[in-house]
């Protein structure tokens, strides 16, 4: 399902608009640099607080104090006041780096989070409220990546699997781990994206460990959204598929719904940086104005 | 959350600018029974952007209503500004940080401002 957020419908309403200003809609990949100065924003290109010559200037207490915090924590940051985006330039995944900068137009552009910078220098914000100001901007960077339901419109001209993803992560312009989430939670069948941690946990049977779960309305409405710290074989039949992918075609597997109803299921498994890609689907007739079916191959 | 203090403050000035809990609701594009529920601090966490669209109808401060709701909090004493470092001017994707980490955050985006601009 797509983020359960209050402000769901202000920020769909926010990024349509920015689209719009930006002449970005239908425009593929999505032209992120014309979002970001839209939003009459820059993205730092030379120096920025992430580069090591910053580093080795800044005072000795403030160098200890940022080592603590160690690198790889922090992947971007918006300075309101220099208008500026820094992205940490470690991350050299094209759209990572698309998507972390627009989480940060994401602060900017909604105005109850944008207003807040002229707040008191003696005042922060409570932590639930930046977990929830981190989840909206998390949002508004999927809803500006993807167009709102203009993606899932694309998305619907493909036969379901994991070779649809990967053609419109191309497309897009966005990372694998960002569009396969978009894809599952916005698909119309029932469909489920599932991140593992990229090694088995335990054999026999085998089990990996969760990272995160993505699924679609009708996935919810069939089997729940309970899932396990820890998924294995016997109980998720579908994770067979990751060493076997003919399992996950045309090998009988069936998962249980809310009734306890053995419903059958197909599932395609991909190795990438993040962990195991798998996604499963209940399969159904699907009516294509112009059907791709595009088959997967090796690890991304 | 001191929700009692935001409630209250919510009916005194919609009162004082004359309008019903409809008249209120409808400009803030709210329910006026959830206006209500706000009013009468029934609301565990209000939105920040419902709060937001009540600022702007109502005419008060926002920031007032986000630290009547509990959402923005005063920064540990001992660590204020000493180099103007303002937690709010700034905006983070990262993992989540203590207080402590965000606060030499701050400090060190403060000063690479004032680097760079001596340096400009």
């Amino acid at each position: 399902m797509l983020d359960d957020l209050n402000s769901g419908k202000d920020i769909a309403r926010l990024s349509e608009e920015l689209l719009s200003r930006a002449d970005a809609a239908g425009r593929w990949p999505t032209p992120v640099d014309d979002l970001v100065a839209a939003s009459k924003l820059e993205v730092a290109e030379e120096e920025s607080p992430f580069s090591i010559s910053v580093l080795k200037r800044a005072p000795k207490h403030l160098k200890k104090a940022l080592a603590a915090i160690g690198s790889g924590r922090i992947r971007a940051i918006l300075d309101r006041r220099e208008r500026t985006v820094h992205v940490d330039p470690g991350i050299d995944n094209a759209g990572r780096r698309a998507f972390l900068q627009l989480h940060e137009v994401g602060h900017d552009l909604l105005p109850w989070q944008a207003e807040l910078a002229y707040a008191d220098n003696d005042s922060t914000l409570s932590p639930s409220t930046n977990r929830l100001f981190e989840r909206e901007a998390n949002q508004t960077a999927a809803e500006l990546l993807f167009q709102g339901a203009r993606f899932a419109a694309m998305a619907s001209e493909y036969e379901t699997g994991l070779g649809a993803v990967a053609d419109l992560k191309k497309r897009t312009g966005a990372s694998l781990r960002a569009t396969l989430r978009r894809y599952a939670e916005g698909h119309a069948g029932a469909v489920c994206a599932i991140y593992l941690m990229p090694s088995p946990c335990r054999a026999e049977p085998t089990a990996y460990r969760r990272r995160e779960v993505s699924q679609s309305a009708a996935w919810s409405r069939r089997f729940g959204s309970a899932w396990p710290y820890v998924l294995d074989e016997a109980a998720f039949p579908f994770i067979a598929a990751i060493a076997d992918p003919a399992i996950g075609q045309d090998g009988g597997l069936t998962w249980p719904d809310l009734d306890s109803e053995p419903i059958p299921m197909k599932a395609e498994a991909i190795k990438t940086s993040f962990g195991v890609a798998l996604l499963v689907w209940v399969p159904r007739r699907e009516v294509f104005r112009r059907k791709r079916r595009l088959v997967v191959a090796g690890s991304v | 959350m001191d929700t009692e203090k935001l409630g209250d403050r919510l009916r005194q000035v919609r009162k004082m600018r004359g309008w019903s809990l409809r008249e209120a609701a409808e400009k803030a594009n709210i329910s006026p029974a959830y206006l209500q529920k706000l009013e009468q601090d029934r609301v565990r966490s209000p939105s920040p952007n419902v709060l937001y669209a009540l600022a702007e109808q109502l005419k008060v401060p926002y920031s007032e209503l986000m630290k009547l709701a509990g959402y923005v909090v005063p920064r540990d004493g001992r660590s204020r500004k000493p180099l103007g470092d303002n937690m709010l001017a700034h905006a983070l994707s990262s993992e989540d940080l203590t207080r402590e980490e965000a606060e030499e955050l701050a400090k060190y985006l403060a000063w690479f401002r004032s680097d760079k601009g001596s340096r400009a």
